[in-house]
Order: C-alpha cells, then structure tokens, then sequence
C-alpha cells in the first residue's frame, strides 16, 4: 500500500470511530436537552377537564384533555422556528384558561398573554391581548371575575394597580377606578391572593432606602403596614390570617431559621411560634381554606423539597402517595376545588418526572405522560447528599451525582454554585448535571457558607468571603467525597459566583485540580464596583459591598486577575458579551493576563448572552464547547 | 449682569458648536510633554448613532457614519483636563446626559486615557427609554490600542480615565514598562 493509500485508510479508520462517538454524544445531548414534553398540568374548578403545555421541536404546545375519558386535543402552538416559552397557564374558570407566551428569541424577551375558552366537546377560541400585567388570581369560584395587576400610567410614572375586572375587560385593557380592588398604594411590585382568593397582600420598594414593606388588606378595605424588611438579610412571606384573627406568617426577623410565626398585624409584632425545623429555613406555606389553620409547611431537606402536615389526614394521603410511588418523590401539582382529583409530578434527583391524573376516591392514578419524553431511555444516576461538619460547629451540605458506570472517566467535576448569597443547589433533576453524568463525569455541588436554605447565620456567613471561607467549604466537601471514592482527575466548573470559585480553586489548590472552567465570571474584585457607569450610584455599591466585601487590599489579592501567574491548569473561559452582571471586561482582563503569564487559556464569547443563557442553542453550543475543551485537556 | 449673559452666551455658543473631536492617524511615536494627552474611547449601538458632544476643558463634537452595530473605536489628542460626554443622539432620539459624575472624565498629560465604551442598545419600556450606558472594557480597550497603535501605546503608559477607581491598565501598562 503506497503511503498516500496508508494514509487516506487511517484517516477513514480514525474517522469511523470518532463519528460514531461524537454521533452518539450528540444525540444524547439532543435527548437530555430537548425542551418538556409536558412541562406542567393543571385541572379545571370541576376537574372535569385539564390543560398541559409542552414543546415539540421547540414548538410551544397547549393541550385541553377529558379527565373521564383521558382524551386530549391541542389548542395552541406557536410557529415553527418561533423560540417561544408557555407561562403561567391556568384555569380562570371551569371553561376559560389564561397563560402567557413569552418570546424568547436572541435579542428580545417580550411577552404577549392569552385567554382560551373551551366547552366539553374540547372545542376552542383563542384571544391575544397586550395588556401589561399579571393574573393576581383567577377568582376560580367566581364567574367571569378575576383580579388583575394592571401597569397604569399615574402622571409621570407607572404604577401597578390590583383590579377585579371580567375577561373582557382584561382583553380591552379597561381598567377604571372604580374596578380597583382597593386605594392606591406607590411603588408595588407584587401583589398576591391569600388562600381563600382573598386579595390581602402587597409589597412595595423604597429604592433609596433598599427597604421593602409588606401590606395587608383588612376587611375593610384599608391597606394595613406590616413589617419593612431589607429583605437581604431577612426574609418576611405573609400566609394568611388564621381563625383566632393573627396572620400567619414566614420569618426569620426574630430567629435564625425561617419559621412559620403568628403575627398581631395590628400591634405590628411577632407572636408565637408555630412550627420550625432545627436545621433548614421554611419556603412555603398553604393555608385550609376552610377552617383557616396551616395545612402545611415546606421546606427543602437533603437538598430535596419535602412537606410537613398539620394534619393527620393530609399526612396519611402524602405517605400513601409516597409508599405508591417510592423511592420517587410525590407532588401534588393541582387540584380541583373538590379536592378529589390531584395531577401528580413524581419525581426524584434522577426521574425528571412523570405526570398522573390521580382520583383519591377511586385511588387510581392514570399517566399523564413524561415531563420530558426523551429521557425515557436513559438509566440516571440519583444524587447523594454529603453532611461536612467543620470543628467550629457549621455545617455545609452537599450533593454529589456519580457518572455513569458504562462511561466513567473518572473525573469528578467540582460545581460550585452562583450568587455566592441567597442561592443554592438542590436535588432537583438537572439536566446539565444528568448530561455530564451520561458523559462520563462525577459532579460534586456544595452548599457552602452564603447559600440560602440554611439559616441567616449560614448566609451571612459566606458575605465578603470570596475565595476565602467559601473555598473552604468546598475543599472540605472534596476531601469528603475523595476519601469515599476515587478520580483519576479533578476540574472546577462553575457560572458567576461560580466561574470565580472555579479560577480561585485551581490558584489555590493547584496540586488538587487538573484544568478549570469558568463561566461568566467575575476574576477582578475591584472591578465589580466599577464595571458599568450607572454601578456608582451609592446603593448600588452598597449592595455589592454587601455581597463581596468593602476590603479593596482583600479584593486586590484575592482577585483571579492578579493571581494569574499561579494558574498551572488548562482553563477555559466563557463569557457573555451583553452580560451587565459579571460583565465580560473580567473575563478578557483575565484571560490577557494569563496570556501574558504563558498559561494554558481558552476563551469563548457569546454575542448575544447576558447572565446566563436565555435560549437552548447557545447554551448547547457552550456546552459542545466545555465538552470538546475537558476532552483535550483531560486526553480522553 | 451684561458680564454675565455675555459669559453664558459664550459658554452656550461654545457647548452648541464645539469642533471636531481631532482624531489620531496613523501610528507613530511622537514626543511627549506636559501638554500631550490622549483619549481613547469606543461607542457601540445597535441603532444608528448621528453624534457626541464632549464638553469640559474644551468642546467638542463628533459625527458618525452608519454602522452595523461595530465598535467604532476614537482615539483623539486633547488637552489634559476635566470633560464629560454631554450629548448622545440617536436616530431616534437626543440622550442629554444628567449632571452626575458617571459622564464624567479625566484626561491626564503624558498618558493615553481611555474612559470608556460608550453603550446604546435602544429600547423603550414603560413609557421610558433605556439610556446609554458607558461600560469600563480596559482590557479591550488595550489589545485595540496595541494592536492598532502599537508604537503610540508603547510611548505612552495606559490609563482608566473614566468613572470611579480602577487600576488595572496603571497595572498592566506599569508591568509592560518594566
């Protein structure tokens, strides 16, 4: 064979076997990523019938389904090629469904809303409007009522007003004064609905002040002033007011964890305590509509979202639940007003979920479909939850998701979260990190000082810790996981936050890691306050101060960009170039340095990303990029 | 009072014509002395931008070709001084920049100041237009000027003009010297 032969035949044999390889990730990549084939079901008043919304080929579905006979019909889909995302679809009543239809394409993210009215033959109409606003409530039991937050232009401002209007009203944009549900009140954001569809609650925002105050409506229509809160550091979430007159509220103003308190709303003051769990903050709360007590409380335990019931009767349905579907976790998703017949989403770390029209009467459960139909053929790896106690007491909790055994590479990814304050990971199916697991990598996600969940204490203790006490954390969960199992490699990966624990990990640590990704990182401290002209306004830089820390000799030296000739890793950098949060300015002035330093630096620049990604192909082509970067540098 | 209307008038005359930023050409090394400044900044838009006014230690204007949403770099010899951008107009719109310190910079002699680039992306909520903002890319700002002025940014150190305190062009620039 001449050599011109030898080579054009190896160049085939190495083609045949990487094609079929980057073929068959590729494929799983379009499977794991293709968006929800149902991403939520909700039943009618009656529960006679039931609305899903789903994609196909990226096209939003809307489907209305029979829940005696179980079948369905669509009633909305977008165009084709249209990127478009389905919000907030509900049943006004037992005949008529709203939702929202937010455009999601690259440069834009502008919504239009929708009423659909259907009859039992799954007929339908369809109705767009433009009206600027929000379904407050849908008044479920009230015919052709419903409360709306309409945008209202008040001289030179606009103002979100609380309407009680009909469908039509809402379709004409035909909000008059004497529809207001109460007087006005300035600069609210929110307004929201107590369990019996009363409209009782309000939250506005003192700008200057950086001060948020909650209101509640009494039964004379006169807006009452709860507590004003910054709610940085404190958390205050109004449930409803219980049968002895209190209101129930969420708090943690006189405690460390949030916890479920009375509240004299009219004495302004934190009464007694209801219910607290030792070792996690409280997220929600239902009321019963009825006899006005909490049902239940919720909270996120081992990184899962679990319920705690008032009641023995709600207790004994949940395990039933459970028992039927274990080891999967059980949610009720929506009920008809009888409470008779549930849509459940079973679920767990590695089921992405399936839904069910369950009927407690005949306690017979029907499958819906898959929350994500493609995810069907996949065995996922669940996740596991680490508990690293520290010898000063503090306890920091972790998640770790194995690769899968027929792929294991053997690398374990180090995944730290953003923020670094208020957010946090949990055990939720994540597609990303099921991805990675089908691909062959182990990631390990830490909830370390300044993630929310956990207590105030926990929280504030990750403020001005950047690269400092939060680092230690993570070390401390990785030394954990690497004294139960064993990689033959190491990366850090993270986004924001993250992206900068990723590059101060592998500086700090450098004998521990083996390349780095970092994602819409911030690598120059200083920077921060000084990025964007409108960031020196004072609260502005008060905010961030509060978040990083106000020590500019501690920035200095704790900053990627001036610590770049201690990289001794590959690492890769992605950025977003309309990003205003970590603008990409930190990741250029990082990557020229490490350039200028002879270290081995990739970079990738998005054009048109902000914080993050707003839409499936970018997203995927950064996660084609990270893929193709962790197999050259970690030769496999 | 004639005094005084005489010198508002002036002032007012001047902020209303102004001359053309004066642009730098081609590379080249040139000597230094305390009355040599440069600034460099970039004004990037998706929409098209007709002009901008400096104002300050002296006036000035520029007016810009359409473009396709490019960054369209200027770097121009000015007198050391205090200036701040003053004027934005759009195909749409004029932007009147607010009496804040974020229009505001600073030229020192003997450097290249670069103070910004100079962002619109032009939208309109709630009854208000987004205005522009300036955002500090110093590193872009750098590899553009050694890359385009290579023996100009080699003459002269670099340094962040604009709003707030950042050192890390002084760093790098002073780290180049060495």
């Amino acid at each position: 064979m001449s050599l011109f032969k030898k080579l054009i035949f190896m160049v085939l044999l190495a083609a045949s076997v990487i094609v079929p390889v980057q073929a068959e990730t590729n494929q799983v990549q379009q499977q794991i990523f293709a968006s929800a084939s149902i991403a939520t079901a909700a039943l009618n008043p009656a529960g006679t019938l039931g609305l899903f919304y789903g994609y196909e080929k990226s096209k939003a579905q809307l489907f209305i389904f029979d829940s005696q006979t179980q079948t369905s019909k669509q009633i909305f889909s977008s165009k084709l090629g249209q990127k478009t995302r389905i919000q907030d679809a509900v049943w006004v009543d037992d005949k008529t469904i709203y939702f929202r239809l937010v455009d999601t394409c690259k440069s834009c993210n502008q919504f239009k809303q929708f009423f659909v009215f259907v009859d039992e033959r799954l007929n339908s109409q369809l109705e767009s409007f433009n009206t600027r606003g929000y379904l407050i409530n849908p008044l479920r039991d009230k015919a052709n009522q419903l409360m709306y937050a309409a945008w209202v232009r008040q001289n030179t401002k606009y103002q979100l007003e609380a309407y009680k209007v009909t469908v039509e009203d809402i379709i004409k944009s035909r909000f008059k004064r004497d529809n207001r549900i109460a007087d006005h009140l300035t600069d609210v954001r929110r307004y929201w609905a107590d369990d019996n569809n009363q409209l009782r609650f309000a939250q506005s925002h003192d700008k200057e002040e950086l001060l948020t105050t909650y209101w509640l409506l009494d039964e004379d229509n006169d807006w009452q002033k709860l507590e004003q809160i910054d709610s940085r550091f404190y958390e205050f979430t109004p449930i409803g007011l219980l049968a002895n007159g209190a209101l129930a509220v969420l708090t943690n103003i006189k405690s460390d964890k949030v916890a479920l308190y009375e509240y004299n709303w009219q004495e302004r003051d934190l009464g007694k305590l209801i219910y607290q769990h030792a070792d996690y903050d409280l997220i929600s709360a239902e009321q019963n509509t009825k006899n006005k007590q909490i049902d239940w409380v919720g909270y996120y335990q081992n990184g899962e979202y679990v319920k705690h019931y008032f009641s023995q009767q709600l207790a004994d349905k949940q395990a039933l639940l459970e028992r039927s579907f274990a080891p999967d976790n059980a949610y009720i998703v929506s009920s008809n007003n009888a409470d008779d017949k549930h849509v459940l989403l079973i679920t767990s770390s590695n089921n992405s979920g399936k839904y069910y029209l369950y009927n407690q009467t005949s306690q017979r459960a029907f499958l819906l479909g898959a929350k994500y139909e493609t995810h069907q053929n996949f065995e996922f790896q669940p996740s596991q939850t680490l508990q690293i106690k520290h010898p000063d007491g503090h306890q920091v909790e972790a998640y770790l998701t194995l690769a899968n055994p027929q792929t294991d590479k053997k690398v374990l990814l180090v995944n730290p979260h953003g923020g670094p304050i208020g957010i946090r990971d949990t055990q939720h199916f994540s597609r990303t990190t099921h991805y990675l697991s089908q691909i062959g990598y182990s990631i390990l996600k830490v909830n370390f000082r300044g993630s929310e969940g956990f207590g105030r204490a926990h929280k504030n203790a990750g403020r001005g810790q950047f690269g400092i006490a939060i680092e230690e954390d993570i070390m401390a969960a990785l030394k954990l996981v690497k004294q139960q199992y064993q990689f033959n490699k190491t990366c850090s990966m993270g986004g924001s936050y993250g992206g900068y624990s990723a590059a101060i990990l592998v500086i700090d640590h450098p004998t521990e890691f083996d390349c780095a990704i970092a994602r819409f990182g911030v690598f120059d401290l200083n920077l921060l306050l000084n990025d964007i002209n409108f960031k020196q306004e004072e609260n502005i830089q008060r905010i961030i101060g509060e978040v990083v820390g106000t020590d500019k000799a501690l920035h200095q030296s704790r900053s990627p960009v001036n610590l770049a000739n201690k990289v001794s890793v590959p690492i890769l950098l992605t950025a977003g170039l309309k990003d205003q949060r970590a603008t990409a300015e930190h990741t250029k002035r990082f990557e020229y340095m490490l350039k200028k330093h002879g270290k081995a630096v990739e970079s990738y620049y998005m054009p048109d990303v902000w914080h993050g990604h707003r839409n499936r192909e970018t997203m995927l082509e950064e996660i084609d990029v990270i893929e193709a970067f962790l197999q050259r540098v970690l030769n496999h | 009072m004639f005094k005084l209307i005489s010198t508002m008038l002036a002032a007012l005359m001047l902020a209303s014509c102004g001359s053309t930023l004066p642009e730098f050409g081609q590379d080249r090394s040139i000597n230094v002395d305390d009355k040599t400044a440069f600034v460099v900044f970039a004004v990037e838009s998706d929409s098209i931008i007709e002009s901008l006014r400096i104002s300050g230690t002296g006036f000035y204007k520029m007016q810009f070709e359409p473009s396709d949403g490019e960054v369209k770099y200027v770097l121009a010899q000015v007198s050391p001084g205090s200036y701040r951008f003053s004027q934005f107009k759009s195909g749409i719109r004029d932007y009147p920049f607010k009496e804040t310190d974020w229009w505001k910079f600073n030229v020192k002699a003997g450097h290249i100041n670069y103070v910004g680039h100079l962002k619109l992306s032009e939208s309109f909520v709630l009854g208000e237009f987004f205005p522009p903002i300036i955002i500090n890319e110093s590193a872009s700002a750098l590899i553009y000027l050694q890359e385009h002025y290579p023996l100009l940014s080699a003459n002269l150190p670099v340094r962040w003009g604009g709003f707030g305190q950042d050192e890390f062009l002084q760093r790098v620039t002073g780290q180049n010297s060495k």
